[in-house]
């Protein structure tokens, strides 16, 4: 396998877009990712569109805009991890050398859905019965307390600490800080998950470029190296589930460590799919960065705060930036790009080298999610 | 003359009386239980499967009152993953407020919602001593 980088990244600010649909905000994404990197559409060998209600061949009616026509794109679903899902397949092409320069995306307008939970697959079980996205991570939310002693006020923290990341970032939906009185006085979810424990749903898309060591020089922009990309379905079973440990994120993450040569002592950032306050618990576990039950004393002693022991969602994560669904994968990786390679600004990571982007999502019966991607990133 | 309930998952569940029982499917090759019964076994791939009844009597997982919810059901309700011997399974709550994890529970039928045709009925879970429904 060849090595593959990042050379370039480029987001369309996250929030609400209406004029705009999954196609426009794509292509404002991608055309800003060929400016910033100064490269032509022919240089081009393969395009990868991650999107969850773009609907058909979404990739090509944002490539061929920008004059990406004739080469093969495809148009990836898988849930909330589309996005990383696209990547995921450029990483693949490059690696395997069957193309140099591969562009990968992801974009979703979900302001057509109105407000409120969005709309999950239909033909199941568990959705017939009025099951939403909240109350699934509500219940695990519920027997995480119950199991391990955490709080109501310990999943406030996770909100609190992620919108005052977000503040700062000029991408974010939410741009502003919340108070624990904010949070404890929004409306009710899905007990114990309030308003401010959700994350919103936004638009917006994002676009990296992935490619070979030579290209990478050739293109002469910042560069981090794609250390491990992993892509795990979920286990499918009717049986005992332990909720509070979300395997499917220990496998992906488990299958990445192993892949990058790397520890989760090793990581200085991680940006973690907290679309539930409770999921930063829950997966910051399952990631390795805090021991079984105790994730919530790490975000409490501050371990995970921007310059802590690990910054986790150092960008304002789901919970501040927003989650239009398949550019979820996408944007995260972009906003360790710029941290690995010193451009974050006011987000910035101190000496940041390593970083982690994990998504996680899709929400059917008789798994813990359907799809789930860890990519870990490296400044050199 | 009266028609007939409209029962969500009727066709995944006995129903006598109020009572609800389990319609489940076990592996012969690796012993797996599914619920939805099924003809395959979706571990191992097997199709040397077996269909049982197990009763409704089970044990609170989790659960959870949604404000904010979807489809015919009228805000709040409560839902619960029970465990039914070594099956789980989603089902609404009878009380409008959460389950501890732990509770012992029963699954009896109940209304659950409604939609434009009218009631829609569905096993619900009820707290339970000792096999009697609280
Ligand atoms: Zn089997």
């Amino acid at each position: 396998m060849r090595e593959v980088h990042i050379a370039g990244a480029a987001v369309h600010p996250f929030g609400k877009s209406r004029g705009k649909t999954a196609a426009d905000l794509g292509y404002d994404a991608v055309t800003r990712l060929l400016t910033t990197t100064s490269i032509g559409p022919d240089l081009i060998d393969v395009g990868y569109c991650g999107s969850s209600y773009g609907g058909s061949l979404l990739a090509q009616r944002v490539l061929q805009r920008v004059g990406v026509s004739g080469q093969p794109v495809y148009t990836v679903e898988n849930a909330c991890a589309s996005g990383a899902s696209a990547l995921h397949l450029a990483w693949q092409a490059v690696a395997s050398g069957a193309a140099d320069c591969a562009v990968a995306f992801g974009t979703e307008n979900l302001s057509g859905f109105g407000g409120g939970a969005l709309p999950l697959t239909t033909n199941d079980i568990e959705i017939e019965l009025g099951l939403v996205m909240p109350a699934a991570y509500a219940m695990r939310a519920q027997r995480h307390l119950h199991d391990f002693g955490a709080t109501e006020a310990d999943l406030t923290m996770v909100s609190i600490k992620n919108r005052r990341n977000g503040a700062a970032n000029p991408r974010a939906h939410f741009q502003a800080e919340v108070s624990a009185d904010q949070v404890e006085n929004s409306r009710p979810v899905a007990d114990p998950l309030r308003l401010l424990h959700c994350c919103p749903n936004s638009d917006g898309a994002a676009a990296v470029l992935v490619c070979s060591s030579d290209l990478a020089r050739e293109i002469g922009t910042p560069t981090v190296r794609i250390r491990a990309s992993v892509v795990r379905s979920g286990r499918f079973h009717t049986s005992y589930r332990d909720m509070t440990w979300p395997d499917i994120t220990a496998r992906t993450a488990e299958a990445a460590y192993e892949m990058a040569g790397v520890r989760p002592s090793d990581l200085d950032l991680v940006e973690l799919h907290d679309a539930f306050s409770i999921a930063e618990l829950l997966h910051a576990e399952a990631l390795g960065i805090a021991a079984r039950g105790k994730a919530h004393r790490a975000i409490a002693d501050g371990e995970f705060d921007r310059d802590g022991r690990v910054a986790v969602s150092p960008s304002g994560g789901l919970l501040s930036r927003g989650h239009p669904v398949g550019a979820t994968g996408v944007v995260q990786v972009c906003e360790t790009y710029w941290q690995l390679t010193g451009q974050a600004g006011r987000l910035q990571v101190p000496a940041a080298s390593v970083g982690l982007t994990h998504v996680t999502g899709g929400g059917i019966y008789g798994v813990d999610n359907g799809a789930c991607a860890v990519h870990i990133l490296t400044s050199d | 003359m009266t028609s007939p309930l409209r029962v969500i998952g009727a066709d995944r569940v006995d129903i006598e009386g109020d009572q609800v029982s389990l319609l489940i499917t076990r592996c012969l090759d690796c012993a797996s239980s599914w619920f939805p019964a099924r003809e395959q076994c979706s571990r191992c791939g097997g199709t040397r499967v077996d269909g049982d009844r197990i009763s409704g009597q089970g044990t609170v997982y989790a659960s959870t009152t949604v404000h904010i919810g979807a489809g015919a059901f009228p805000t709040p309700y409560a839902l619960s993953y029970v465990d039914v011997e070594d099956i789980r399974l989603l089902a609404h709550t009878r009380s409008v407020r959460p389950l501890a994890p732990g509770t012992p529970v029963v699954l009896v039928l109940g209304e659950v919602g409604a939609d434009g045709t009218g009631a829609l009925w569905s096993y619900v879970a009820v707290p339970r001593t000792d096999g009697e429904v609280a």
